[in-house]
């Protein structure tokens, strides 16, 4: 009986235990279907918009959470607005605005008092707005709220930090071209807005050197209005109080009547095109391919944006990355901007053997977009992945009140993410396809193809006629005296004497190539390097030249449009613009000249010194080359050249003294040559043999 | 201004100044108290910080193992075993969890016969050849099996915003942030991750994890100088290593012993985890029962013995490369939780962070002999005994010795006791600064709380940090400088320029 109630006792709670269980819950396997509860309502903070009386816009939001306070103003400004000769003004000017100091503070002081406060102010100017962000902690709001208004207010653009802003951007451009993403970028972009384009333009040595410290206050005074400005306040104050301190700082700064024009237009005509630019250092190209985007404000925004995920994630990724292995990276987007229309473009890095391939790939994925609906589970992979993210946009203050501002700036409704949001969850298998083929163009796409070509799997015009893009950065213009007859004449009467100094134009007019054996010094920045070697030239474009440097054999050869390079390493094409600049070393050669008078205009520029030696300085042209060539006035021997060019620092002046002549066949030849950078030697040559006219082993310019 | 003037501003400007103080205490206090956990019968820690500000919740799942776990020859196995931890489970980035399973077995086998025949005098390729088709062949029909990044496209499709993970020397961390309802997502995802880790593509993963030794390790001048250093500033403690471990280690590391050492080290008992956002704690520990209670407890692993035994003189390493010149002067000093670890941090602000700190402000900005100067502090990592350490790069046609000069010249003022006020402010200020913003974010917030409850053994010392950079004086900072500052104490490392070896 005991026994029995005992087992009736374990029985019932066995039962209960079960049934609690079931109660309670289970676990779920991660791929069961979870019952998720509904998301807690969003909580929107309550931001006040004030306007100052000077017509400065404020959006406020209070936390007291943290003792910190931020700032970020908008100012209706951007390099769209900058003239085309002086690209890069804007962006100077708002970093200088920041470096360049006030009336009270030098730059240097400014960077001290902040960091002491553990404060910071930033600034820049972009595209089409221009930003200054400020951060600290709530204590020291007096000190860094009168520092802020000073820098807007009193801004003296140190001249010195202008030059430093512009050393920065004359390096910059130098680099350009080393890093093949950065170009292909830049360039597509030119492609789809036109190069000239505000949209796609970029700075030159010449526009930044055309910038003055006057533009760059004219440009301040244009733009920097607190009636210009919108600015988001969020953290640890009491509005009001804040309101009251922004007012006083900013109490001197006026209102002023705006006079600032829309943004361009874009003016996009549909083209089928295929470009190229060479790259032969690379193993892998690097593509990208579209046409004009559009802007937000689109009724379509939302299926396109679910589109693009599907042709970015689950289309291109999966099929030119996952399954056919082709590319470390690949994408597809269609580009939207707030107020100019952005780019659709897909684009890859894939090794130089798939390059044709991994076009065509693309192509008909956009393709297969446009002819079937997509999946249910590509639809609904795409919209939970907007659909679940949405909430992180509300998930800090910061974020919130900026976006409102953004918003605001755009002109859009403040409630443009929630409505955005409400089109995701709607949109259908057939808005997909929709959106598809209204939008996208595969047939008229432009291509863009940075790589090798030596190592495509097809050549390039298998996709249509080839467009080459010369990315050569365009030298800094040499400040030319105006040339008129009479010094035409002079130029020539004296370059007439110099020839007949070097031999005679009969003998110089029999040389049809040379050979030297010398020996080479560089200056690297880890020091002087010395190398023997010897040259073979024939002019006008074929060079042999061998160098026993301490790493190995250097071999380069150059013969017409091409060129390699061999070395311990590898061998590969001489970049083009290494061609370029040994030509252009040669059409600086006397002999060279004198072979081909008539292709130069020769301008007398007056009588100068040319390092210590009295000198008659002649200005030379040849087509894009000018240079200025000195001569010793007793002498009338060449003492060297110097022009504009570029060294891995950006531009220089270059110069090369040439001394130590000696007669080689009835013919003087200077055995000695330095080159100078800025004042700072780069190289040197020392001639031990020269010899003119000898027999060319065969194949001696052969280019593979 | 008149002097009795400015006192009483003084007076008012001190005054607003502690009161500051004193209401961010309060909300350090408030904080404080809201955080909540609770520890599983398996040993496993919750720590949960209520914020209802927005609906989302960040996820960080510490495991107290890092590469100073590590003994010779599978160095590297803690950041490999971070990266196996993405491949899935016998639920997650596979079709066929029981197929694989055979497979991965006959590919080790065979992966161990074509080590065994490549280590023989003489090699019989043709038997090589044919073992290698099979392990390819192996290798593919494995592929047929993985769904390729699963983990990541169900943690992104339920709105991760934040899915991450790192290793240190110290430990390895696995972060994740989602919409606050996807909760029990999380838990069914984390749980299954940590009891069930399926190690695949085994094989492709030590490939990446190879490479990026050698992007980062190999090809960087300034990776070889780290490796190089540590090695020489620890002879005995496993900060010797580097994270990423050595190269003929991560080459014949096998899939078991990545399952051995997960065995060891992701016991439950080993594992913290915070989670912090819009979450109810009491429903936190009731999931977090429930799922993460399946796990079977084991033996909490035993610590790291070996200590780190005293310097006895100064030491010194060089690395040739393909750079500018480079300085590195490193000293020994405590770990993280001992009492000097603050005034540590000052000095090491106050000689080499930001552009106005002393070493830029002299060698970069005065006598440019420097292209970049500065300070390190808690380096390679901070659990155990460290480094403090300052570094200087060359300008052109300037040297390492010239960098070393002003360095020790600027270690011996403050040594002497130079040190301003305006600097301790400074400092203060922005570490405070530094705090302050790092509570701002669900994610970061984590992160701290597993950082504190482990190494300190109480999260509630997270909110201690502040006390102890407020109190700390000028004579503090002399008293470290001079105590740890000395050249028996040192290591110093450069990189000399290839042209300069001979």
């Amino acid at each position: 009986m005991k026994q029995n109630r005992f087992f009736q006792i374990v029985g019932l709670m066995l039962i209960l235990a079960f049934f609690m269980s079931g109660l309670t819950f289970a676990q779920k396997s991660p791929k069961d279907k979870f019952d998720f509860p509904k998301l807690n309502d969003i909580k929107m903070p309550k931001i006040e918009e004030k306007t100052l009386k000077n017509g400065m816009k404020l959006f406020l939001v209070e936390d007291q959470n943290y003792p910190t306070i931020n700032m970020r103003a908008m100012v209706r400004t951007g390099s769209v607005y900058e003239p085309a000769e002086k690209i890069g003004l804007a962006a100077i000017t708002g970093s200088v605005l920041r470096t360049g100091g006030s009336k009270s503070m030098t730059g240097d002081e400014i960077d001290k008092k902040l960091e002491t406060m553990a404060a910071s102010i930033e600034g820049g100017i972009g595209s089409g707005s221009g930003f200054l962000s400020v951060s600290m902690l709530n204590e020291n709001l007096d000190e860094v709220l009168s520092i802020f208004a000073d820098i807007v207010m009193n801004p003296v653009f140190d001249k010195e930090k202008i030059e430093l802003e512009k050393v920065q951007h004359r390096s910059g451009i130098s680099r350009r071209n080393d890093e093949i993403g950065q170009i292909t970028r830049r360039e597509f972009f030119k492609l789809i807005y036109g190069a000239n384009s505000p949209y796609a333009r970029h700075a030159e040595y010449a526009t930044i050197d055309a910038i003055t410290r006057d533009d760059i206050i004219a440009y301040y005074k244009k733009f920097l209005h607190p009636n210009n400005i919108m600015m988001t306040v969020w953290g640890d104050f009491k509005t009001k109080n804040i309101v009251n301190k922004l007012e006083q700082a900013f109490a001197d700064w006026k209102t002023k009547k705006l006079d600032i024009p829309p943004m361009p237009e874009v003016n996009y005509k549909f083209e089928y095109t295929v470009n190229f630019i060479d790259k032969p250092d690379v193993d892998q190209s690097n593509i990208m391919l579209g046409h004009i985007g559009g802007l937000k404000s689109n009724p379509d925004y939302a299926a396109l944006s679910v589109m693009n995920r599907i042709l970015s994630f689950d289309r291109m990724f999966k099929t030119i990355r996952t399954d056919e292995g082709l590319a470390y990276s690949v994408w597809g987007s269609y580009g939207t901007g707030y107020k100019v229309p952005g780019v659709f473009s897909a684009g890859a890095q894939t090794k130089s053997q798939s390059t044709v391939y991994a076009i065509e790939l693309m192509i008909k994925e956009m393709e297969r977009m446009m002819a079937e609906e997509v999946t249910d589970e590509e639809l609904n992979r795409a919209k939970d992945k907007y659909l679940n993210t949405f909430v992180f946009q509300f998930d800090s203050k910061a974020k919130i009140v900026n976006r409102m501002m953004t918003l605001s700036y755009y002109g859009y409704p403040l409630d443009f993410n929630d409505k955005f949001i409400k089109q995701i969850e709607n949109v259908t298998k057939t808005d997909i396809l929709q959106v598809a083929k209204k939008y996208l163009q595969p047939d008229k796409v432009q291509i863009l193809v940075v790589g090798k070509k030596e190592d495509f799997d097809k050549p390039l015009s298998s996709l249509g006629k080839v467009n080459v893009i010369d990315i050569t950065i365009p030298e800094p213009k040499v400040e030319v005296p105006e040339a008129t007859a009479e010094t035409l004449e002079k130029g020539k009467k004296v370059f007439e004497k110099t020839i007949a100094t070097l031999g005679g134009t009969d003998k110089i007019s029999k040389i049809k190539n040379f050979s030297t054996t010398m020996s080479l010094t560089q200056v690297t920045p880890m020091g002087e390097m010395a190398m023997d070697g010897n040259m073979t030239i024939q002019h006008p474009d074929k060079m042999y030249m061998k160098l026993n440097t301490p790493g190995g054999e250097i071999l380069m050869v150059i013969n017409g449009d091409k060129g390699t390079m061999q070395h311990p390493g590898g061998k590969m094409p001489l970049p083009a613009q290494q061609r370029k600049d040994m030509m252009d070393n040669s059409k600086r050669d006397p002999i060279y000249i004198a072979q081909h008078l008539n292709d130069y205009k020769i301008q007398f520029i007056g009588k100068t010194k040319f390092g210590e030696a009295d000198a008659i300085d002649i200005l030379l042209i040849e087509t894009d080359l000018t240079f200025h060539m000195y001569l010793n006035t007793e002498t009338m021997l060449p003492l060297g050249t110097s022009h504009q060019g570029t060294t891995q620092q950006g531009p220089a002046t270059i110069e090369q003294f040439d001394s130590d002549y000696k007669v080689v066949d009835g013919i003087k030849v200077p055995h000695k040559s330095i080159g100078f950078a800025d004042g700072k030697k780069q190289s040197e040559v020392v001639i031990k043999e020269m010899k003119f006219n000898v027999e060319l082993e065969e194949g001696l310019f052969k280019v593979e | 201004m008149n002097p009795k003037k400015f006192k009483t501003l003084l007076v008012i400007l001190t005054c607003l100044l502690v009161v500051s103080s004193i209401s961010w205490a309060q909300n350090f206090d408030a904080m404080k108290n809201q955080v909540k956990e609770h520890t599983l019968k398996n040993g496993m820690k919750f720590i949960v910080l209520e914020r209802h500000d927005a609906p989302v919740v960040s996820f960080h799942v510490y495991a107290d193992v890092g590469s100073a776990n590590e003994n010779y020859g599978i160095t590297g196995i803690s950041h490999l075993l971070e990266h196996m931890a993405f491949k899935g489970s016998k639920v997650v980035g596979t079709n066929d969890y029981e197929a694989e399973a055979v497979i991965f077995d006959q590919i080790d086998k065979l992966y161990a016969n074509i080590k065994n025949e490549k280590g023989k005098a003489e090699p019989d390729t043709a038997k090589l050849s044919e073992l290698e088709a099979k392990f390819e062949e192996l290798r593919k029909q494995a592929k047929e099996k993985v769904i390729n990044n699963e983990y990541f496209d169900m943690m992104m499709q339920q709105g991760d915003a934040g899915v991450n993970a790192y290793t240190s020397n110290d430990a390895t961390q696995y972060i994740n942030s989602l919409p606050s309802n996807k909760l029990e997502f999380w838990m069914s995802m984390t749980s299954d991750r940590f009891m069930n880790p399926v190690i695949r593509e085994f094989y492709k993963e030590k490939d990446v994890v190879m490479e990026e030794r050698r992007l980062r390790s190999e090809t960087q001048p300034i990776g070889k100088l780290f490796e190089d250093f540590m090695a020489t500033s620890f002879k005995a403690h496993p900060y010797h290593h580097s994270v990423v471990g050595h190269m003929s280690d991560l080459e014949r590391i096998t899939r078991q012993d990545v399952r051995d050492y997960f065995k060891k080290y992701y016991q439950p008992s080993n594992l913290t985890a915070a989670i912090v956002g819009d979450v109810k704690a009491k429903k936190v520990f009731k999931m977090a029962e429930l799922y993460f209670g399946r796990i079977p407890s084991g033996a909490k692993p035993e610590p790291v013995r070996t200590i780190e035994p005293e310097q006895w003189g100064e030491r010194h390493v060089a690395v040739v490369a393909k750079s500018q010149p480079i300085l590195l002067l490193g000293y020994h000093r405590p770990a993280e939780t001992h009492e000097d670890d603050a005034a540590l941090e000052a000095l090491a602000n106050i000689i080499g962070q930001g552009r106005s700190s002393r070493l830029w402000e002299l060698l970069v900005k005065n006598e440019k002999v420097a292209i970049q100067a500065g300070s390190m502090n808690g380096w390679p990592g901070s659990k155990f005994p460290n480094l403090i350490a300052f570094y200087g790069v060359s300008a052109k046609d300037h040297t390492s010795a010239e960098c070393l000069e002003l360095i020790d010249t600027q270690i011996e003022k403050i040594k002497s006791g130079d040190i301003s006020e305006e600097e301790l402010t400074k400092f203060k200020r922005s570490q405070k600064k530094g705090i302050i913003n790092g509570m701002k974010s669900n994610s970061r917030m984590a992160g701290i709380l597993t950082h504190y409850d482990v190494i300190h053994g109480d999260w509630r010392k997270t909110f201690d940090q502040l006390k102890g950079i407020e109190g700390i004086t000028a004579e503090d900072i002399k008293r470290v400088a001079n105590k740890y500052l000395k050249k028996k104490n040192r290591t110093v490392g450069e990189i000399i320029p290839e042209e300069e070896a001979d």
